[in-house]
């Protein structure tokens, strides 16, 4: 094993789809480079297009389908780093509690004058 | 119609899906004549960073410490290393190795994707070596049994 990531491109014929929801602690990053269609990531489907970027982190469910025409993509996967093993994928989301105050009472305010209009 | 904050853009804790109408234009360190739209990176979460560079003609990528990964999309591009130049056009691809010094010109306006990913060496393996190719070069292989998904292997990971 010497390279610590794959890269390969895809080729979808018309209404092609991977027989296969896969799932695997590797993450993918990937660019719609023609073509579309659909994709399950997680629990959502996306209609995806051209130029679209799309990243799925560890362990996330994935399937595609292409539409009428056919797709075709570029993506690369991530070796599991020995490291990374067991260690869940991590992310901060931070709020802004001024922001989000400001956006509820600009919320509240607009739903007010809808219903008492 | 704009609707105002309609997007088919989402992001998730371990997903997401970036839209043309959403990208956001920066300006990479050492870029010239060039910038960057920032797909991910390790503040997503991310292990890698990805980005699509938009080159205008003579237009350069900057230098990164870490692995770096091309595909050109659209143009034309001249790779140089190690003295020697190779011309990459649409399809084209090069794989450059960890510290490997080099330069990334635009011939024409052209855009790439880039992938960076600091290598993680193990004890008794070999580095990876350059690799400059085509995607019309490596041959595709159908998916499992089906042959409506193809696949075209750029490098694998062994």
């Amino acid at each position: 094993m010497s390279f610590d990531f794959a890269v390969n491109t895809m080729v979808y014929q018309p209404g092609a789809s991977l027989s296969m929801v896969e799932m695997h602690v590797m993450e993918h990053g990937l660019i719609m480079l023609e073509g579309g269609g659909i994709y399950r990531l997680g629990d959502s489907w996306y209609p995806v297009t051209a130029g679209d970027f799309i990243w799925m982190g560890p362990v996330v469910s994935a399937v595609v389908r292409s539409d009428r025409q056919s797709a075709r993509k570029i993506s690369h996967l991530q070796r599991l780093e020995p490291a990374s093993l067991g260690e869940p994928a991590a992310m901060s989301i931070t709020i802004d509690r001024d922001r989000l105050l400001s956006e509820i009472a600009t919320l509240a305010s607009f739903l007010t004058r809808k219903l008492l209009r | 119609v704009h609707n105002l904050g309609r997007t088919r853009s989402s992001q998730q804790a371990n997903h997401l899906l970036l839209t043309a109408d959403t990208f956001v234009r920066t300006t990479l360190p050492g870029m010239k004549a060039c910038s960057a739209i920032v797909h991910a990176s390790p503040v997503l979460g991310a292990k890698f960073t990805e980005y699509t560079a938009e080159l205008e003609g003579g237009g350069e990528l900057g230098s990164t410490p870490a692995q770096r990964f091309l595909f050109v999309i659209e143009g034309r591009v001249k790779l140089e290393v190690n003295g020697k130049s190779s011309e990459l056009s649409a399809r084209g691809y090069a794989f450059l190795p960890e510290g490997l010094r080099h330069r990334v010109v635009a011939m024409e306006v052209s855009r790439v994707a880039v992938v960076e990913k600091p290598y993680q060496p193990l004890d008794a393996v070999v580095r990876p070596h350059l690799i400059v190719s085509n995607e019309d070069a490596v041959s595709s292989h159908p998916l499992g049994d089906d042959p409506a998904c193809r696949s075209s292997v750029c490098f694998p990971m062994r």
